[in-house]
């Protein structure tokens, strides 16, 4: 499966504009997130009181902050903050959709029932406010925002694996595999997943992007991560309070976030022209 | 059509109450009784200091009973308007959030009008005169309105046109004016998406076989154009403006706090952090309400325009 992938990726992905302009951008971040204790020029949460919101300089390139905390070394370990969070929570999304989607594509009946109506529940609401609700009642801090985020969106997952499983279980090479008496978990991990993961990772890729707007939205007013830790939500929430004397506070770390999403919407987009050229433009809607 | 009426709104009476159950539970999910925090509400946020009292208003007021006929009572008072007092202001919910719900509802309304006439006659630009430099540029454009935050558009404004022209008010709600900059910041996601989606459904249908045979019939482009192409693609962007309409009432969350806005998503922040549970419980039935209105209307628009399809689905 994965070697179908890479084929078909390496076949075409080289008259892809977009899927090469959103894999740099993205190239470029995951590395700078890698080796951000080796790019940063200071510790990003030291606070020099002394020398507060400084234009930049050599030991300083990009100044520092009303706190005067290093701001490129903030955007540094920022980035790989913010990148760490909507990974983590892409995953347990992910983890949570396909499962409940393999379970009610697979078993279909009073299963199926259930569980589309949960997913249609779920679709409803915006997963912003949702997850507002949750952190509001189990109270701001990092893991209430990664708790709240991950058990809302992952609807999209669901609809999407269950409808692929639905097609892929009446192929004839299931049949095959029932008939030869494999039992249904090994048939379902075995053949109907891997099967069935290729249309989720353009919506994947979209959906890292979406996060990282959710992640940081909900840090901006206040119920993410706990004030100081530099993350690039936080930093643009701190800039806010110097806002609009020093914009610079505000707009370095909003380019970072707005590069970061750009280049997952590319690549999400250039993937899903690739995976499917005719699909409805409605499923990319609800990607983001 | 009046079956598929009645089963939607039936359908949504349900969701009606799962949204209940759900908002109802958040006086479990924070740490004290929940019999106390309803009667805290009822005595307008002050318990009595003693315990016996408190055991004895429990008892009066019939609240020392089991959770589902807490649930009933609680219910019951809903429906008649009744959601609690504010422990922070002491005043009914409802009244706060009548008085939040008016100053969001003008704030969406004028997004929503942004991102339907922007984004749908810049899509069907893009799609008229597909792979052109401008159909390039409007579709860089869209990627990049869909990535950008809604704040940070709000802080570029506030920038050029509070700060540095002194055209507009940096914040508050006071008329036309100060309305401008939260609206366009509000909007620009959903234009950027509503024009990429109206381009990619409007070139899906252009590629169908009766728009061939009407230029065998000798119609003009312009009209094909806008009497069968876009009014063809438009049931998919039907929903999804509806969706969108919900979509703003979420975005209006971040941006109402930039702005300093006295609406619903202000309100929920607010209430939120000062753990104010009736006004939180208050905010969400309200947003959950207004949600299902939403898709119930887009549903039977779906219909009227595009009699085919029959939709399936609880919601």
């Amino acid at each position: 499966m994965r070697s179908r992938i890479f084929k078909v990726l390496k076949e075409k992905a080289h008259d892809n504009k977009k899927i090469i302009m959103g894999f740099t951008i993205i190239a470029i971040m995951v590395f700078i997130a890698l080796f951000a204790p080796l790019i940063a020029p200071h510790n990003p949460e030291s606070i020099d009181l002394t020398n507060r919101v400084a234009a930049p300089t050599q030991e300083y390139p990009l100044g520092t902050d009303h706190l005067g905390r290093c701001q490129m070394s903030m955007l540094v370990f920022g980035l790989r903050i913010s990148l760490v969070i909507a990974a983590t929570i892409l995953f347990v999304r992910v983890i949570l959709g396909a499962t409940l989607g393999l379970i009610a594509g697979y078993f279909g009946g009073s299963l199926d029932q259930l569980i589309s109506r949960i997913i249609d529940f779920e679709l409803v609401f915006p997963d912003m406010v949702l997850a507002l609700v949750l952190v509001g009642t189990l109270g701001p801090g990092l893991p209430n925002l990664m708790l709240a985020l991950s058990i809302v969106g992952w609807s999209k997952y669901a609809r999407i694996i269950r409808s692929t499983v639905i097609s892929v279980k009446e192929k004839g090479f299931i049949e095959s595999a029932r008939a030869l008496g494999v039992s249904e978990t090994y048939i379902m991990q075995r053949h109907i997943l891997p099967n069935s993961i290729t249309p989720l990772i353009p919506v994947m890729t979209l959906g890292l992007g979406g996060l990282l707007l959710s992640v940081s939205g909900l840090s901006f007013i206040g119920l993410g991560v706990e004030p100081g830790t530099p993350e690039l939500g936080m930093m643009i929430k701190s800039g806010f309070e110097v806002f609009p004397s020093h914009p610079q506070l505000v707009l370095v770390p909003s380019l970072m976030i707005i590069a970061c999403v750009t280049g997952f919407t590319l690549l999400g987009d250039g993937l899903s022209d690739l995976f499917d050229p005719r699909k409805s433009s409605s499923f990319i809607a609800s990607c983001l | 059509m009046w079956m598929l009426i009645t089963r939607r709104i039936l359908a949504a009476i349900l969701t009606i109450s799962f949204l209940s159950l759900f908002v109802f539970s958040f006086l479990y999910l924070v740490p004290g009784d929940p019999a106390e925090r309803i009667l805290q509400a009822r005595m307008n946020g002050e318990l009595p200091s003693s315990r016996e009292t408190v055991g004895v208003l429990k008892h009066d007021m019939g609240l020392d009973v089991p959770s589902y006929v807490l649930y009933l009572k609680w219910t019951e008072g809903v429906l008649h308007g009744d959601l609690g007092y504010s422990y922070i202001t002491r005043r009914p919910a409802a009244t706060i959030l009548y008085e939040s719900l008016q100053a969001t509802a003008e704030l969406v309304f004028v997004s929503i009008s942004i991102v339907v006439i922007f984004g749908l006659s810049l899509g069907m630009l893009a799609a008229w005169k597909e792979d052109s430099r401008i159909d390039n540029l409007l579709s860089y454009l869209a990627i990049l309105g869909v990535s950008i935050p809604s704040y940070v558009i709000a802080f570029v404004s506030i920038l050029v046109f509070a700060v540095g022209l002194h055209i507009l008010p940096v914040a508050g709600r006071s008329g036309m004016q100060s309305m401008l900059m939260p609206a366009v910041s509000l909007s620009i996601g959903g234009l950027a998406m509503l024009m990429r989606m109206t381009r990619y459904d409007m070139l899906a249908e252009m590629r169908q076989d009766y728009v061939l045979a009407a230029k065998a019939k000798g119609l003009s482009e312009a009209r094909i154009f806008i009497k069968h192409i876009f009014r063809n693609s438009l049931p998919p962007l039907i929903t999804y403006i509806g969706l969108e309409l919900g979509g703003l009432f979420s975005g209006a969350v971040i941006i109402e706090n930039v702005f300093a806005w006295p609406g619903i998503g202000r309100l929920l922040v607010d209430s939120v952090q000062s753990g104010d549970v009736p006004m939180v419980q208050a905010c969400v039935l309200l947003i959950g309400v207004i949600f299902i209105c939403i898709n119930i209307i887009v549903d039977i628009l779906y219909t009227y325009i595009d009699p085919r399809i029959k939709p399936e689905g609880i919601l």
